[in-house]
């Protein structure tokens, strides 16, 4: 029981993870609660759906170029709304706020669109791999897999290549960045085609695993922003650490107390280690090398 | 800059007015040519989109339906003010409160989640507005007041039904309940377990999952290691197919008991597919007889599917209702509609054989079903005895 509840709190963590390091990359460079993350992880998986389904695209090639919509989305996002409001003198709530209608209206545009029942890519029994008492199926494992991958890609990016340095210059100040020849809106723009890409994977996977709904984009986004928040915004070892805590938490917590409580666990936690240190994870060190 | 802001609200507000006032020239118009065609606006607070859309959908094409084929007849056009709940009591309480106050209108059917509905009766009852809900089955609405009724069964006759049915029947002993934690999850958990343990039985565990989860994962494995014989899920659309892949993925191996219709929801079929099959559930007893025929025949003409959940109950009020408008000479007046419903015994409608009892609650027999091969099958028709 033990083992399997491990890989449940593991599962659960790389969803998490992908959805946390999507809307930290955001946050670091354009610092306002991007609450339409949620509308593009949900969108994501309905354009997999409709270019796999009702265009004939096998699933892989859909994911792709959803996946490559969903980068575009979000700079669009920033270029129609946020952009526009920026140049208004619009504060980080103003922003927030223009981001939560972003969300709604996307949320009740896919009602519309796809209608309110679960779809989903594979209807039917899912085939598990059941090893020492634990039951894992194929999608599981993509999906762990490429939750690493992409933690891998985000710390050679960040570590390696100048993309990497200047998103982290536009990270520590927006306009020392700018005083210093940086073009800041090609690189906000960068982050959010990276970010809202990775939304759109963690939507097309969780998808894949659970079917999708028009809500689903907002339960992920509360658990992907209490990672971000837990682990540190920026600090990409405090959200991998962050993830690991929250998923395992949640998930090894039912045997402690009943399963009511989950998420109530998960916000506690959230709690006290803000209480603690209000960075999170991620000391004032780490939160600078991002 | 400032003046920007204030010119779109400025012109916001006339707008309003005058749409304000348009609607109130057409309420006159309307008054004005009773004398001709009668016409009955009815109110309808139903979650339109959200979660609890599914639910929520079927009873307005429902309604609709009955309304349409209604006013063709000629001497009473009934008008249906739809409005969102979003399957959440704040947002049901005011547009209840849009229907009651604003367009004072005296019959509301509604609301499709129980919580909803639950929160809107105590408004409903100082407002003196008959509240009439197609879908809400919380053992509390039946204590909610005078003004408030239901079509569809309690969860506290099904839950009764269903308990002892696996009780004598299934020969359940030990079981593990997995619900929803909200209104209608937690109202379906006490009903089986009391009746259950009165039987003597005994229920082992008790797992509860928040509305949004798309994780059960968690409770599924506790289930998984404990020691019982099965498993009653308390569900919706949505979840009962999370439930029914996720314990096939993780071999839960307990059959599971489902404790709502939401097993015979179109998408559930479609999306759980195989891990369907198995799947033992209670629903109030399918409606037969010329009725329920007529209506099922009319649905697919006009939305090219066959009646979803709730819709039969949804066109059953409409027609109800105005039952009691016709027998007050063609006006609606909610303390008539009240008393009307009230002495309704066998009323042969769309969704079954309807009477009411003095709480307000439908009394219908209940129907044990199975999934096989992707399609329900009728096991049994069982009644309280």
């Amino acid at each position: 029981m033990l083992s399997q509840a491990v890989v449940n709190g593991l599962i659960a963590a790389s969803t998490y993870l992908l959805v946390a390091l999507g809307f930290s990359l955001i946050y670091t460079t354009s610092r306002f609660f991007h609450f339409a993350h949620g509308a593009v992880i949900t969108l994501g998986a309905y354009l997999a759906y409709s270019i796999n389904s009702q265009a004939g695209v096998p699933l892989l090639g859909a994911a792709v170029i959803s996946v490559f919509f969903c980068g575009l989305l979000g700079v669009l996002m920033n270029h129609v709304v946020y952009n526009r409001l920026l140049r208004k003198g619009a504060g980080s709530l103003v922003l927030m706020l223009a981001s939560f209608g972003i969300y709604l209206i996307f949320e009740n545009v896919t009602t519309i669109i796809w209608g309110a029942s679960t779809l989903g890519f594979s209807p039917g029994l899912p085939s598990s791999i059941c090893k020492w008492h634990a039951c894992i199926t194929r999608i599981h494992i993509l999906t762990l897999a490429i939750a690493a991958v992409s933690w891998v890609f985000l710390a050679i990016l960040f570590a390696r290549s100048r993309h990497g340095l200047l998103m982290r210059a536009v990270a520590e100040s927006r306009e020392l960045a700018t005083a210093y020849g940086i073009k800041t809106h090609e690189i906000v723009d960068a982050s959010f085609f990276i970010g809202s890409a990775f939304a759109g994977l963690a939507g097309i996977l969780m998808a894949a695993d659970v079917g999708m709904t028009p809500t689903m984009g907002l339960h992920a986004l509360m658990m992907g922003v209490v990672v971000a928040i837990v682990g540190g915004i920026g600090s990409l070892r405090g959200l991998l650490l962050a993830s690991l805590l929250v998923g395992l938490v949640r998930h090894l917590s039912i045997f402690v107390v009943g399963s009511q409580w989950q998420d109530s666990i998960v916000f506690a936690l959230l709690l006290v280690v803000l209480l603690k240190s209000p960075w999170g994870f991620a000391s004032d060190a780490a939160a600078q090398e991002v | 800059m400032r003046r920007c802001a204030v010119l779109p609200a400025l012109f916001l507000i006339v707008i309003m007015v005058i749409a304000g006032c348009s609607n109130q020239q057409e309420q006159k118009k309307s008054e004005r040519s009773k004398a001709t065609v009668k016409e009955l606006l009815i109110g309808a607070v139903l979650p339109l989109t959200g979660d609890a859309a599914p639910w929520g959908i079927p009873p307005k094409k429902g309604a609709q339906l009955a309304a349409d084929e209604i006013s063709q007849k000629g001497n009473l056009k009934i008008k249906i003010d739809f409005q969102d709940t979003t399957c959440q009591p704040a947002r049901g309480i005011s547009a209840f409160r849009q229907l009651a106050d604003v367009y004072k209108i005296p019959v509301v059917m509604g609301a499709v989640c129980s919580s909803v509905t639950l929160a809107i009766a105590p408004v409903a009852e100082k407002e003196r507005v008959v509240l009439i809900s197609p879908a809400s089955t919380s053992p509390k609405i039946s204590s909610a007041g005078d003004y408030i009724f239901r079509v569809v069964p309690s969860d506290a006759l099904r839950g009764r039904i269903f308990a002892r049915y696996l009780f004598k029947k299934k020969g359940l002993r030990k079981v593990a309940i997995l619900y929803i934690n909200n209104e209608g999850g937690v109202g379906n958990r006490d009903s089986f377990k009391n009746e259950f343990t009165s039987l003597g039985g005994k229920v082992v565990l008790e797992e509860a999952y928040p509305p949004q989860s798309r994780d059960l994962r968690a409770q599924l494995t506790k289930i998984k290691n404990s020691n019982v014989d099965g498993v009653i899920a308390v569900s919706y659309p949505d979840d009962t197919i999370l439930i029914m892949k996720q314990a096939a993925e993780l071999k839960v191996g307990k059959p599971f008991f489902y404790q709502t219709e939401a097993v015979e929801d179109p998408s559930v079929l479609k999306q759980a597919g195989a891990a369907a099959n198995g799947a033992i559930y209670i629903l109030p007893a399918p409606a037969e007889g010329e009725a329920a025929r007529a209506f099922a025949q009319a649905y697919e003409k006009r939305y090219g599917t066959k009646p979803e959940l709730f819709a039969a109950e949804a066109y059953d009020i409409i027609h109800l209702v105005v039952k009691a408008a016709e027998a007050n000479g063609g006006r609606l007046e909610a303390e008539k509609v009240r008393d009307y419903l009230y002495t309704v015994k066998s009323y042969h409608g769309a969704s079954g054989i309807i009477s009411f009892d003095s709480n307000g609650d439908v009394i219908k027999p209940m129907a044990i079903k199975i999934i096989e091969n992707g399609k329900p099958r009728l096991l049994e028709i069982v009644g309280l005895e």
